[in-house]
């Protein structure tokens, strides 16, 4: 029994030295294969990046050189065709005035043409968000202002809101005016004019100001 | 140190450009002049006569920097005869939309002509300014520096901000850069274009070799911070330039003082983060830099930051001998590499769709959404593939691209909406070609006629009933009985029109040849249009593939990096094996 255990363990003895043999060996292979891949990937390692003086950069310019020609390459395309999409623009904003009066001569003779407009000034005591527009008894237009429109409109911008025949005479045009009054309140507001429309085009100004005695806003309708 | 990152995080000599509301700096002051000199409101009289109404309807367009459609009108408005907009500064305000649209040969001829004319001298002024922004912005710094020289006189007061600021980006010799020092103090420290000039000034300081001069510029900046978030992102900057002196400095300490305040969720925060993390490591306080990193580490993969950061992380698990944590750092980031190696050929298929393009540009305000950029939660439409494309969007090639396909997917769209509309026009045509004065159209006036008679008599007979009431009772009917005869009043006066009308309106016969013409027009220019657009969007196409090559290629090498690491964590990990076996070994013999 006991040489039976004894040569089992040296048995076993045997086992782990191969198994150690074994693992250095593979320990051996490992670090030349490792060592023979870091040079082939002649690239820093980190462990030399983190000893460099450099920036926190990477040294790799990655895609460098291809970028470049494609950044050129498309600068080069851009610059070839940068006059003709000028051009092309240029008619693009011509062609569209010419639609538009073309548009205004077929829908709305010269003689009948009526044109609303909108404007702000101040408009300390008033910040307009919608209006509706009744003409002659029956709402014809109405536009709600976005912020961007509200600020235009602010800053001497001024809406065009609507675009209609009108036949020569008496006429009533009533505005009613939403938005937020000084107090910070909701405000509505209508206006009316009693107005006679000559024989040739003729605009409406619907214009918001400032009374600055009262601190309360001012709406007008002005024919112009 | 030379280099900034613009917002986007892209590398970038140019000086800082505000954001969202102060990015339009460049085009603030063409909005401030285009009437006389605005103020923020208008004053109850800015409009007199019908000219100012018409005129108004440009600037409507403009304020909102819709320019195309401001072109229109002020070619509309000008059309009609408008005296303003034939004016000089009718002229100025269309050289100024010219150029925010891209027109830059427009521009300058209309700036040129009107600095040929006797104009006086504020126009002059403006003129030169407009065309030193011009060349500045086609990197004609000579042309522009010489623009801003032939200003004389006062600057005008809605461009004196402007006009400083581009001057320090302009101007980099030494002498300019003093005299535009001094003015800059004289702007009020309240302008929000303030902290930009005093870091755009600081840059341009850098670039002339006055390194004390820049940082003294870049510390007021960040003195200048509030609460703000774009001068909060500002200061950021700022004080990632001082860390980046101080880096080259060898003042380490001072260069982490500066990153230590750097926000950790603000633009700058990915590369302040790795900045710290290295400034650490190089104090080989491993143990302080680790936080960053493990911050950098939640963030999205296709950040280069955090690709470096990945790899760096593992290292200094490794530095700390935590060889456990080192390797799990490291196969978790060759996981995250494979991953986004993968993105990347997500995002490259998606970029070959057909309509790619025209829906990139159409969300591009989603797609760069501020609030999201460093990559924590990706919350927009496109998400495979615009986290690859941060560093492109600073790039000036796919700018550019970007900027004229945006034009023109609009031009399409506009010339299509026209498209569309001949129809409309033929059925005006022909309904106006029919209009007939007929024995109905008689009938139906004689019809009204009578019933406008037995309305007024009705009216009549109402007025009388009433003068027979109480006082209290007519005071109630009288508002009502005033609208009825209002009503019929109007009434009276169309029928009054409609007897004058012998015919109805008819148009004059070129009308027919006119649409038609205009149609053609249509359709010519919208296959130029489609010819352009074909032509670009290959080059967007390909732009954006390079790019995803460098984002694989950089992550390619630190997949690499991780592997390697990985590989020698394996190898030291056998050694310590066999050195712990071997003692056995021995016992055993």
């Amino acid at each position: 029994m006991e040489v039976s255990a004894s040569l089992q363990s040296s048995c076993q003895l045997d086992q782990q030295r191969a198994a150690a043999i074994f693992a250095a060996a593979a320990n051996i292979v490992a670090r030349l294969i490792l060592s023979s891949i870091l040079l082939i990937f002649s690239t820093p390692t980190l462990a030399q990046t983190t000893s460099s003086t450099s920036s926190t950069e990477s040294n790799v310019n990655f895609a460098e050189k291809k970028l470049q020609s494609s950044g050129d390459r498309a600068l080069a395309e851009i610059r070839a065709l940068s006059n003709d999409i000028q051009q092309l623009k240029t008619q693009v904003v011509v062609l569209n005035k010419d639609l538009r009066n073309m548009e205004e001569q077929l829908l709305y003779p010269s003689s009948t043409k009526y044109t609303v407009f909108v404007s702000i000034a101040s408009g300390h005591f008033f910040d307009l968000e919608g209006i509706k527009f009744k003409l002659d008894g029956e709402f014809v237009a109405s536009h709600i202002y976005s912020e961007k429109q509200r600020n235009a409109l602010v800053r001497g911008g001024v809406h065009r809101l609507y675009i209609t025949n009108l036949s020569e005479g008496k006429h009533t045009a009533t505005v009613f005016f939403t938005g937020i009054g000084s107090n910070q309140r909701d405000y509505k507001r209508a206006v009316s004019l009693d107005f006679d429309k000559g024989k040739t085009s003729e605009y409406l100004e619907i214009a918001i100001s400032d009374d600055g005695a009262n601190q309360e806003p001012i709406f007008e309708l002005k024919q112009r | 140190m030379k280099t900034y990152r613009s917002k986007t995080g892209k590398k970038s000599l140019l000086p800082a450009q505000p954001s969202n509301a102060v990015v339009t700096v460049f085009f603030a002051s063409l909005i401030a002049f285009s009437g006389q000199v605005f103020p923020a409101s208008q004053s109850s009289n800015h409009i007199q006569t019908r000219d100012d109404l018409e005129y108004g309807t440009i600037l409507f367009n403009y304020y909102q920097q819709d320019y195309f459609n401001a072109l229109i009108e002020y070619e509309y408005v000008a059309d009609k005869e408008n005296k303003r907009a034939n004016s000089d500064r009718g002229q100025l305000l269309k050289g100024g939309m010219a150029l925010s649209y891209g027109l830059s040969d427009v521009s300058e001829s209309l700036f040129n002509a009107l600095l040929v004319r006797q104009t006086e001298e504020d126009v002059r002024n403006r003129a030169w300014y407009y065309l030193a922004k011009l060349f500045y912005a086609h990197s004609r710094d000579k042309d522009a520096h010489d623009a801003l020289e032939k200003i004389h006189g006062a600057v005008p007061a809605d461009l004196h901000l402007d006009y400083h600021y581009l001057a320090t980006l302009v101007s980099n010799d030494a002498n300019h850069l003093e005299s535009i020092s001094q003015a800059v103090d004289n702007i009020p420290t309240y302008s929000p274009q303030h902290p930009y000039l005093l870091f755009n000034l600081g840059i341009s300081y850098l670039r002339g070799g006055n390194r004390a001069a820049a940082e003294a510029n870049l510390q007021a900046v960040v003195a200048a911070a509030d609460d703000s978030e774009e001068l909060q992102v500002l200061s950021d900057r700022a004080r990632h330039g001082l860390a980046q002196l101080a880096i080259e400095d060898q003042q380490l300490l001072k260069a982490w003082g500066y990153l230590q305040n750097i926000r950790t969720t603000g633009l700058y925060s990915n590369r302040a983060l790795l900045a710290y993390a290295w400034a650490a490591v190089r104090q080989q306080q491993y143990q302080i830099a680790l936080p960053a990193l493990q911050l950098l580490n939640e963030r999205s993969i296709s950040i280069p930051e955090v690709q470096e950061g990945k790899v760096l992380l593992g290292h200094l698990y490794e530095q700390q001998d935590s060889m456990n944590r080192a390797l799990k750092s490291h196969i978790t980031a060759e996981k995250q590499f494979l991953q986004g190696i993968q993105q990347v050929a997500e995002a490259r298929r998606i970029i070959d769709m057909r309509d790619v393009p025209h829906e990139f540009i159409a969300n591009l305000d989603a797609i760069v959404d501020d609030t999201d950029w460093y990559g924590t939660k990706p919350s927009v439409d496109y998400q495979k593939l615009t986290p690859f494309l941060i560093d492109l969007m600073a790039s000036n090639p796919f700018n550019q691209v970007l900027h004229e396909l945006a034009d023109l997917y609009a031009i399409r769209d506009n010339l299509t909406h026209w498209s569309n509309q001949a129809e409309q026009h033929a059925l005006i045509l022909a309904a106006a070609e029919s209009k007939m004065f007929d024995e109905s159209m008689k009938h139906l006036l004689q019809e009204s006629e009578t019933l406008h008679s037995r309305l007024t008599q009705q009216k009549d007979d109402l007025d009388l009933i009433q003068l027979t009431l109480d006082t209290s009772d007519q005071e109630r009917f009288e508002s009502l009985l005033d609208n009825s005869g209002k009503e019929l009043a109007l009434l009276t006066d169309k029928l009054n029109s409609l007897r004058k009308q012998s015919e109805p309106y008819r148009q004059p016969d070129s009308y027919p040849e006119m649409v038609e013409l205009n149609h053609k027009r249509i359709h010519e220019k919208l296959q130029v249009t489609q010819r352009y657009i074909a032509k670009l969007e290959p080059v967007m196409r390909n732009l954006v593939k390079v790019e995803l090559d460098k984002h694989e290629e950089r992550m390619r090498y630190y997949l690499a990096q991780s592997r390697l690491a990985k590989a020698r964590l394996y190898d030291t990990a056998l050694i310590n094996l066999n050195n712990v076996r071997r003692p056995v070994r021995q016992d055993g013999d």
